[in-house]
């Protein structure tokens, strides 16, 4: 029996590290560029990071081989979702812009694409720090393990078991034979969607660096505003592109893909798109409906539902002003699609349409075999099997997720949140949608930096545990995880 | 379902459940004469109408006693219990002590389905024989009046073991001790019958009044929770509330086990084991923090601490409802602790609500399963209760139930908060009434009523109540398309 | 004509039978010697014992100079192998039996002839396609169409309530002016008749009728049976037959589909949409019962067994089922088993065997049909350029004993024959024919 595999987490931390601090450089120019006195933190965060990420992948990461076990796969993916976020947040701490759980608060955040923030007014941060916040969403859209599949093109075994403890399955078909490929594409289409959004919010007349902010948070679903008053000050047609794209990021990458290459048979095939289409649009419609009859004008309300269902579905998180008499209609909608999320192997979160599609097809499929004892049944989406077990794990997921939903508003309430609150603050978290004006109608406060500490790392810990899907970060620990001698 | 002698069986059976309704109500006489409330001959027309319609239907319809259709069973329970519900109106309508049709209605569905909600804000008011019969309808609802018609009618002719499912569906290996089905349910009812005798008489040697004892047993040992006091059960003496706790407790438990162990007949707990110690062990853990919480944060002292947090935990995992303080102004999470405890729930086969725990140890352990699958892949490790393997078709179908379970909770809260219902108190009456706790959080919670709820709102907590106290499916059933086609 | 058929299983051994008495040369060859003794002692052909996929074997058995060659086997693969082989041994058309119908796609059937399969038969397939096709036009118990659906014909059962029961065959046509059809034979008792001016119709005949396409409710009132629209329908026996069955019907009619062997059963809910797959013993009445066969408009019985195929069928009968189809292997149960009441019984030999003789009948035969319960048989002929038909009117036409004009198609037109008429170069004829006259008949048309 060898011992944990330390050095692999040490050189896939490292070359993360090194990573960020090549991002940096981005942050680092523009702070040059608006001379908003950043410069020096980043500088510092920049080495810091570079050093560090030199020592652990040169020094104890030197000799790492790819061999990993199925369980140390789940605590090196775990981990190094730790540790990043972490080391992002040296910006915000060394520019004085946050404390230490704020920083971190404010980095998990931005890794997991949750985009809740500790800053109540983004405008007044140096703007190369609103940048970095928008390039850890970026980075984490796609997730940390997946980054670093995509530069490493050296892989077996032990990646694939990395990969797939990242993206702990909805049983997708891969782009490619090739893992490295079928990332690699994933990759290209994101960063493809990043630009050509950055370009249209140029060429809509805002700002070189508001565009790229919010091209990078849109496109990774994250939701990291520039803001206090969240989108209300962009025009009409940025709103409407912000919608477009937050819509286009709740759809799974590889289906983006083939979109791309034109092959619309897949789409059409595709059974989760027809329905998250079909959700987005009643859910819009019925919004649309509630705020018009509640007398708020149809334009205003039609376009400012587009705008907040969209944002909720892909999770993304984006607020704009909503309009004067708010419908408890459209609570409830935004409740259930903070639950529900988008499609399978989008950048978004949430339990996702497809495994709440298997579910609802086993429950009508539970319902006649109570009509029909002998009845047999199959689980079939996109005409294809889902096989028995595969359909146990779902339940498994949607089981843990709620108990997780249930056990983080709990402890929400130790630290001091009423019942209600707890609730949605754990379940908009844990989606990875962050603020939601949900939680405004129930009178809480979305203004994060209030919470105490505990609430924070609370809130941190079901970010993390939505990102991964949950099964990597309970993999580490559970108690049968420990008994790696055997 | 075309077929007019399944129709007509049906309505035979309807005429039986009312005239045993009718004879129960005649009890209410008793009261009426011996305190003399002036209700005699309202009380006596309502029990003359609904035996006059029961013995009517049960006459005309002698001759159709058989029951073939599966989907004829499934409309039969539900109706059973409307009827009843409806029937069991009659004394509050008669009496004019509820201000409108859908109040009695919610005092008559709380009643039958021992829930334990009231919409009366000052029960001392009440005449003493609607006191008895609110207490008489929990006695009889909680024991399942399904069942009691089954123990009582020997030869129906109708597939009982799919009415006992039907009644208690999902519940798969809980009920049968004995090849036929009316021996279960009798000895069932033994018990019940023994024990309540038992609790009267020991309440009466604490020193309580013959009419309470027998009002506090009625509603206590079903699990229902109404009192002939405004402040339930918190002015009696310290004896007093115990004994009711420990009813609590065994109206908690699995009858059958109760029966195993009063004839003494070891051997065959064991195959229940797993459950009663997580029943107990649950009990202890909550207890324990419930106790603590209201020792620091009520500032009271450690006995009263104790009682006070036993009792309403008790209350709570039983879904039993009885108050013992305002456990709405306790500090949150001990609250919060308690509204979980009412959600997960006694034993399956016993008179509680809620999840049940053997479903909840279920669902528990294959979520602990699956994460060991995720670690061991090769592993072959089944879900073990009471160390026999569970089949994956079983454990599916608790995870049915669960999500249905926590999507009626889902959509309740929201339904009621659409009927006006503020979100914290929402989320308490929606619980509250599909477990069967009763009083929920806010002004419904603690000594308070639901008089303030508006009428929609009553409206769906009746419907909440029917469906938890069916566990759902068997109404839910009803609205599949497939049920009504021929 | 030079025929080969390789396997003597039953499809064979009917294939066989049927086509010498067609006065054909048949050669059988199997690697059962005992099988191949039998029928050689029974029929007049030749047998040769060996596995049709050795090219020593097809040799010996004359491949060179075959016309055509039929391959019959269980086993899909042996049958598409030994085409192969026939083919390139120089069989002039080759026929193999599948059983997988995904084979038949168009794009695949391509590819099968570059491979040297001409043809492709599927008897589950064409089975389903028949039962699809009893249910479409529920009240007729056989049904067939020509020329693209220009004609049809029907099977009927007359009626007690007929009005046409009792009258002589020029009576009934003079009372029906407007009817386009026209009876080409009876079977009464096992028999066969082809009917003259003096023959009166009675109630429990099997009436074959050709007539146009629509004429099936005009049909239906004369013999006095009601259209029952179909709408539920219950399947016993998931196998192919089953499986194609309710892959064609399941996006019209509500399907409960009944399978014994559990594993069949999931593959079938995995390949099936709506139909309610319950897994059970469909002899079990209770089940059937459970799952509402008093409801349904129609029974199909297509299990592995035939008699629990028949008497599954009469179990519905009796419970009011509208429509009842069975599937019967032995050959010898199909008589009396729609004595006994059931409505339809499929025959996949009779089936195969009738598609397979398509192929037969030289060149001009579009398409042909035996029918289940008579050995009859309803080809469509092509007149040729100087056949004789062309010369008199139809009165005048010495049309051989044994086989009557059902019909005629002239180009998108169909006429329904009468004695005046003159054939032409081209023409369909639709011709109901007892095997004895059929080489007559082809000769009269050629």
């Amino acid at each position: 029996m060898r011992r944990f595999n330390y050095r692999l987490l040490a050189r896939l931390t490292g070359i993360l590290l090194l990573v960020m601090a090549a991002a940096m450089l981005a942050p680092l120019a523009a702070s040059l560029y608006y001379a908003d006195g950043a410069l020096w933190p980043l500088l510092l965060a920049a080495a810091t990071l570079a050093t560090i990420g030199l020592l652990l992948r040169n020094g104890i990461g030197r000799k790492a081989t790819y061999e990993l076990h199925e369980r140390e796969s789940f605590w090196v993916t775990s981990l190094v979702w730790i540790a990043v976020p972490l080391g992002g947040a040296l910006p915000y701490l060394l520019s004085g812009t946050a404390s230490f759980t704020n920083a971190a608060f404010e980095s998990f955040s931005g890794f997991t694409t949750t985009g809740s923030s500790i800053i109540p007014d983004p405008s007044a941060i140096p703007q190369s720090i609103l940048l970095w916040r928008a390039i850890t969403q970026w980075i984490g859209g796609l997730g940390l393990i997946l980054f670093v599949v995509a530069i490493l093109k050296r892989l077996n075994r032990g990646a694939l078991r990395l990969y797939s403890a990242e993206f702990s399955g909805t049983q997708q078909r891969k782009l490619h034979p090739h893992i490295s490929t079928s990332v690699s594409r994933m990759w290209q289409i994101y960063t493809l969607l990043t630009i050509v959004l950055t370009v249209l919010l140029i060429l809509a007349g805002n700002g070189v660096l508001d565009s790229v902010c919010l091209a990078l948070s849109t496109v990774s679903t994250g939701g990291f505003m520039t803001t206090p008053l969240g989108m209300s000050g962009y025009s009409h047609l940025t709103l409407a592109l912000l919608t477009l794209f937050m819509f286009l990021s709740g759809i799974n990458l590889a289906l983006l893909y083939n979109l791309f290459t034109f092959k619309w048979r897949q789409l059409k095939a595709s059974q989760e798109f027809w329905v998250y289409a079909a959700v987005f649009l009643l859910a819009a419609g019925s919004s649309a409906a509630a705020f018009g009859v509640m007398g708020n004008g149809w334009p205003r309300s039609i376009g400012y539902s587009l705008f907040h269902i969209a944002s909720t579905i892909s999770t993304c998180g984006f607020y704009t002003t909503p309009p004067p008499a708010w419908p408890f209609w459209v609570s409830v909608a935004t409740f259930l699609l903070i639950l529900s999320g988008a499609m399978a192997g989008s950048t978004g979160g949430g339990i996702k349409l497809r495994r709440l599609m298997t579910l609802f097809i086993y429950l009508r499929n539970y319902l006649t075999r109570m009509l029909h004892p002998d009845v047999v049944f199959t689980v079939k989406i996109d005409r294809k099997v889902v096989p028995g077990e595969y359909v146990n794990k779902i339940f498994g997921f949607v089981f843990l997720y709620i108990c997780f939903i249930i056990g983080g508003a709990f402890l929400l309430t130790l630290c001091g949140s009423g019942i209600a609150e707890a609730f949605c603050l754990a379940a908009a978290n844990i989606s990875n949608l962050g603020p939601s004006p949900l939680i405004n109608s129930l009178g809480a406060s979305l203004d994060y930096a209030l919470m105490p500490t505990a609430a924070k790392w609370v809130l941190i810990a079901l970010m993390l545990a939505g990102r991964l899907e949950i099964f990597a970060l309970l993999a580490i620990v559970s108690p049968s995880y420990w008994r790696l001698r055997r | 379902m075309r077929n007019p002698t399944e129709w007509k069986a049906l309505l035979r059976f309807l005429g039986i459940i009312l005239t045993a309704e009718g004879a129960l109500m005649a009890l209410c006489l008793l009261p009426a004469i011996h305190f003399s409330d002036g209700t005699l001959w309202r009380i006596a027309a309502s029990s003359a109408a609904t035996l006059a319609t029961g013995c009517g239907l049960w006459h005309t319809f002698r001759r159709h006693t058989r029951i073939n259709d599966r989907r004829m069973s499934y409309l039969l329970v539900t109706l059973l219990w409307l009827t009843l519900t409806l029937f069991a109106t009659l004394p509050f309508l008669a009496t004019a002590t509820t201000p409108s049709f859908t109040a009695a209605w919610f005092e008559a569905m709380s009643g039958v389905t021992s829930c334990g909600a009231t919409v009366f804000s000052d029960v001392g008011g009440l005449p003493a024989s609607v006191l008895f019969w609110r207490s008489m309808t929990q006695w009889f609802g909680g024991f399942g009046v399904v069942l009691l018609v089954l123990a009582l009618t020997p030869r129906l002719g109708i597939n009982k073991y799919s009415l006992y499912t039907a009644e208690a569906s999902g519940a798969d290996n809980t009920g049968k001790t004995t090849v036929r089905t009316t021996v279960t349910v009798r000895r069932t009812l033994a018990v019940y019958l023994s024990l309540t005798v038992i609790f009267i008489i020991l309440l009466m040697l604490s020193g309580m009044h013959l009419w309470d004892a027998v009002n506090l047993t009625f509603t206590n040992i079903s699990s229902g929770g109404f009192s002939p006091y405004s402040d339930s059960i918190a002015s009696l003496t310290h004896t007093q509330q115990y004994l009711l706790a420990a009813q609590m407790l065994l109206s908690g438990v699995n009858f059958t086990l109760l029966f195993l162990l009063c004839t003494f007949r070891w051997r065959q707990v064991r195959h229940k084991v797993d459950q009663v110690g997580f029943y107990l062990a649950t009990c202890l853990i909550a207890s324990a923090f419930v106790v603590l919480s209201v020792h620091s944060h009520t500032g009271c002292g450690w006995s009263d601490a104790l009682r006070l947090g036993t009792v309403q935990t008790l209350s709570a995992l039983s879904t039993t409802g009885s108050v013992i303080d305002d456990y709405t102004q306790w500090w949150t999470p001990a609250t919060f602790l308690l509204l979980m405890l009412s959600i997960c729930g006694g034993m399956a086969g016993s008179t509680s609500g809620g999840l049940k725990a053997m479903r909840v140890l279920i669902l528990m352990r294959n979520a602990r399963s699956i994460l060991r699958s995720r670690l061991h892949p090769n592993a072959v490790d089944p879900v073990r209760l009471n160390g026999r393997p569970v089949s994956g078709h079983i454990i599916n179908n608790v995870m049915v139930i669960f999500i249905v379970f926590g999507a009626t909770l889902m959509l309740g809260t929201m339904a009621l908060m659409l009927g006006g219902v503020n979100a914290t108190e929402a989320i308490g009456a929606s619980a509250g009434c599909l477990t069967g706790y009763g009083p929920g959080l806010g002004a419904s919670g603690g000594f308070g009523s639901y008089a303030h709820f508006s009428a929609p709102a009553l409206w769906v907590c009746s419907l909440l109540m029917l469906l938890g106290r069916l566990e759902c499916m068997t109404v839910i059933i009803l609205f599949l398309p497939r049920f009504w086609r021929r | 004509m030079n025929i080969i058929i390789a396997g003597d299983g039953e499809v064979g051994v009917h294939l066989a039978k049927s086509l010498t008495e067609l006065d054909h040369n048949i050669t059988v060859v199997d690697p059962h010697s005992e099988l191949l003794k039998r029928l050689e002692s029974e029929t007049d052909l030749l047998t040769i014992t060996g596995d049709s996929t050795s090219p020593q074997v097809l040799e010996e058995a004359g491949v060179a100079h075959c016309d055509l060659f039929l391959s019959v086997l269980h086993h899909e693969s042996i049958n598409l192998v030994t085409c192969i082989l026939a083919k390139k041994l120089h069989a002039k058309r080759t026929v193999a039996r599948i059983t997988n119908a995904e084979l038949l796609a168009p794009k695949h059937r391509e590819m099968f002839r570059d491979l040297g399969v001409d043809e492709m038969v599927c008897p589950e397939r064409i089975a389903a396609k028949e039962i699809t096709n009893l249910l479409n036009n529920s009240a007729a118990t056989e049904f067939f169409d020509f020329s693209g659906g220009l004609l049809t014909m029907y099977v009927v059962r007359l009626e007690e309530n007929s009005p046409v029961v009792g009258r002589s065959v020029p009576e009934a046509t003079a009372d029906y002016p407007d009817l386009q059809a026209r009876v080409v034979a009876l079977l009464r008792g096992g028999e066969t008749i082809i009917p003259h001016s003096d023959t009166v119709f009675r109630a429990g005949d099997l009436a074959y009728i050709i007539g146009r396409a629509n004429q099936l409710e005009n049909i239906n009132r004369v013999v006095g049976k009601q259209a029952v629209s179909i709408r539920n329908i219950m399947i016993a026996g998931g196998g192919r037959i089953g499986r194609y069955a309710a892959m064609t019907l399941q996006d019209r009619m509500r399907i409960t589909l009944i399978e014994e062997n559990r594993r069949r059963a999931e593959e079938l809910s995995a390949q099936l949409d709506s139909p309610l797959i319950i897994h059970g013993d469909a002899t079990d009445i209770e089940l059937l019962k459970d799952e509402g066969l008093q409801n349904a408009d129609a029974f199909i019985g297509v299990t592995d067994s035939s008699e629990t195929n028949v008497l599954t069928c009469l179990h519905a009968k009796r419970l009011g089922v509208g429509r009842t189809i069975a599937l019967v292997e032995n050959t010898g149960f199909i008589d009396i088993s729609q004595d006994i009441g059931i409505d339809t019984i499929i025959n996949k030999k009779l089936i195969t065997a009738s598609y397979i003789a398509r192929f037969i009948v030289k060149g001009d035969a579009v398409s042909s049909k035996w029918l289940s319960g008579t050995n009859a048989e309803v080809i469509e002929l092509i007149v040729g350029k100087h056949a004789p038909a062309t010369r008199k009117p139809l009165g005048e036409l010495a049309i051989p004993h044994g086989a009557t004009v059902g019909g005629i198609i002239r180009g998108r037109e169909t006429i329904l024959p009468s004695r005046d008429l003159q054939l032409q170069q081209g023409d369909k004829v639709v011709v109901f024919t007892l095997p004895k006259a059929m080489a007559d008949m082809a000769k009269l048309f050629d």
